[in-house]
């Protein structure tokens, strides 16, 4: 396997965009990845386009990617479509790193967008159903459900257990809401109080709207190459790709003590790029309701059980502490435009390891940095997909 | 893949209520996973007769299986599963 560099990055701001079809928000990231990459659209050999919900919500069920390149010069290449519900772009990635580093392409590009926002909220809620397992959603259960009292991340038993309050719920989306008001693409660019979260609409006990993630559209692009032509390409730092692991939930009945699948996808990649948690400088993870960053942070190895809050406290993950997580303002405050997010989490790191963060610039300047990406849920009490990318300049 | 039979009895492992309702559901509504003694932990909504309240389930409880209408909306009055429902006195439950 050759080594494969991340050369350039683009993104559209996420947010409400109803006037613009999956084209209109895709060619912005796109064109602004292949110029900061310094490439032009027929260097691109290959390329890996993921989107979650166009099928159901536009009705452009198949060769969406065909669909929306056709205009960007970008054609009469392999062109691959990825659906794997919120890890479609980081998927679409793992695609494009593939093909580099087995030889089969020089130069590839990986793309996420999302059009989520069609003006029938009832319709997105329904098609974001369609992403799970539709067992569940047929039977009665709210999709919301799954981050509340899902055996996965059962709030009231970590009430219990650890003594979290509703307070503790809150912090992530406040740590990430400042964080988002520094980020000029963010949809939601307002810092939050403790209070404003805690106190905001109940949606599924014990969640508030302000801990939940917003219907978003949006789009973000990677151009990767084989490490060793980066530079001629572009005078920027090549960030090189260390691992980019793939995994699937498995079936679980209660009392199952395999390792939970966010914990083992994280170590194959930590095991991948030889590195251990302890080593990450800065973290994009998945936090589509605010409390999941609190369980990710023990999933991923950053603490120990019911230890979360304290990170956030004592300002470890806050974006001047010792390991800034989700510096771009995470799922809740960035936006979560489904099948955009992975790429968006990498838009993010590549900017932080280069420097060019803007005003939330990471003060020393990140080495090592991990997107955790994961989506869908399923019977058997796991999500679909679980990924995790680690990056090093 | 093996085909078997379920009781009618399981425990509450976890239980909320949800104050959104996609299309076709009501809100407020519980909505549980249960724990049933052949193995399985499955989702599951609770009897409608039941006040969508606080304090009216309590996770480990017992609980008995009914059969009714998936919701009380002309998407789903006319379609039938199962749900869960307490099992404590004055509810009918048979062991």
């Amino acid at each position: 396997m050759r080594d494969v560099a991340i050369i350039g990055v683009g993104a559209h701001p996420t947010g409400r965009f109803l006037d613009k079809p999956l084209k209109a928000l895709a060619y912005p990231a796109i064109w602004a990845a292949l110029d900061d990459a310094g490439v032009t659209a027929t260097d691109i050999n290959v390329a890996y386009v993921g989107n979650s919900l166009g099928g159901l919500l536009t009705g452009q069920e198949g060769v969406r990617g065909q669909v929306v390149l056709q205009h960007s010069g970008i054609t009469g290449i392999p062109i691959i479509n990825v659906e794997n519900a919120c890890a479609s772009a980081m998927t679409a990635l793992r695609g494009a790193w593939l093909e580099v580093a087995s030889g089969a392409a020089d130069v590839a590009l990986a793309v996420g967008v999302e059009k989520m926002n069609v003006g029938d909220s009832a319709r997105t809620i329904g098609a974001l159903s369609g992403v799970s397992e539709l067992d569940l959603s047929e039977l009665g259960m709210q999709f919301t459900t799954s981050y509340a009292i899902h055996p996965k991340i059962n709030l009231k038993s970590r009430m219990e257990e650890y003594g979290w309050t509703a307070a503790d719920f809150a912090k992530p989306a406040v740590k990430n809401s400042y964080n988002g008001s520094l980020n000029p693409i963010a949809q939601h660019q307002r810092r939050l109080t403790i209070e404003e979260v805690v106190q905001s609409r109940v949606i599924v006990d014990p969640l508030t709207l302000l801990m939940c993630s917003s219907i978003s559209d949006g789009a973000a692009a990677a151009v990767v190459c084989s490490a060793d032509i980066a530079t001629r390409f572009t005078g920027k730092m090549p960030i090189k790709i260390a691992s980019c692991v793939l995994q699937s939930g498995v079936y679980r009945l209660p009392g199952d003590e395999r390792p939970d699948s966010a914990t083992t996808s994280a170590y194959a990649a930590y095991e991948k790029a030889g590195i251990g948690p302890d080593d990450l400088d800065a973290i994009e993870l998945h936090d589509a309701m605010a409390p999941s960053e609190l369980m990710l942070y023990e999933r991923l190895g950053l603490c120990g059980p019911g230890e979360g809050p304290k990170l956030i406290d004592e300002h470890v993950t806050t974006l001047d502490g010792r390991l800034p997580v989700n510096p771009s303002g995470g799922l809740c405050s960035r936006g979560h435009p489904v099948g955009a997010t992975g790429l968006l989490q990498i838009c993010e790191l590549v900017w932080q390891m280069r420097g060019e963060a803007g005003s939330r610039q990471i003060e020393k300047r990140p080495k090592v940095t991990m997107a955790q990406n994961q989506g869908g849920l399923l019977l058997g009490q796991d999500s679909a997909v679980y990924g995790c990318t680690i990056l090093k300049s | 893949m093996e085909e078997i039979e379920i009781g009618r009895t399981g425990t509450l492992y976890s239980h909320t209520i949800s104050y959104f309702a996609p299309k076709g559901f009501t809100a407020p509504s519980f909505q549980t996973f249960i724990d049933l003694p052949e193995g399985p932990r499955i989702f599951s909504l609770v009897g409608a007769k039941y006040p969508v309240e606080r304090g009216v389930l309590e996770d480990g409880m017992e609980m008995r299986l009914v059969v009714e209408p998936l919701a009380d909306t002309p998407e789903h009055k006319d379609e039938l599963t199962y749900k869960y429902v307490p099992a404590g006195k004055g509810n009918g439950a048979s062991a």
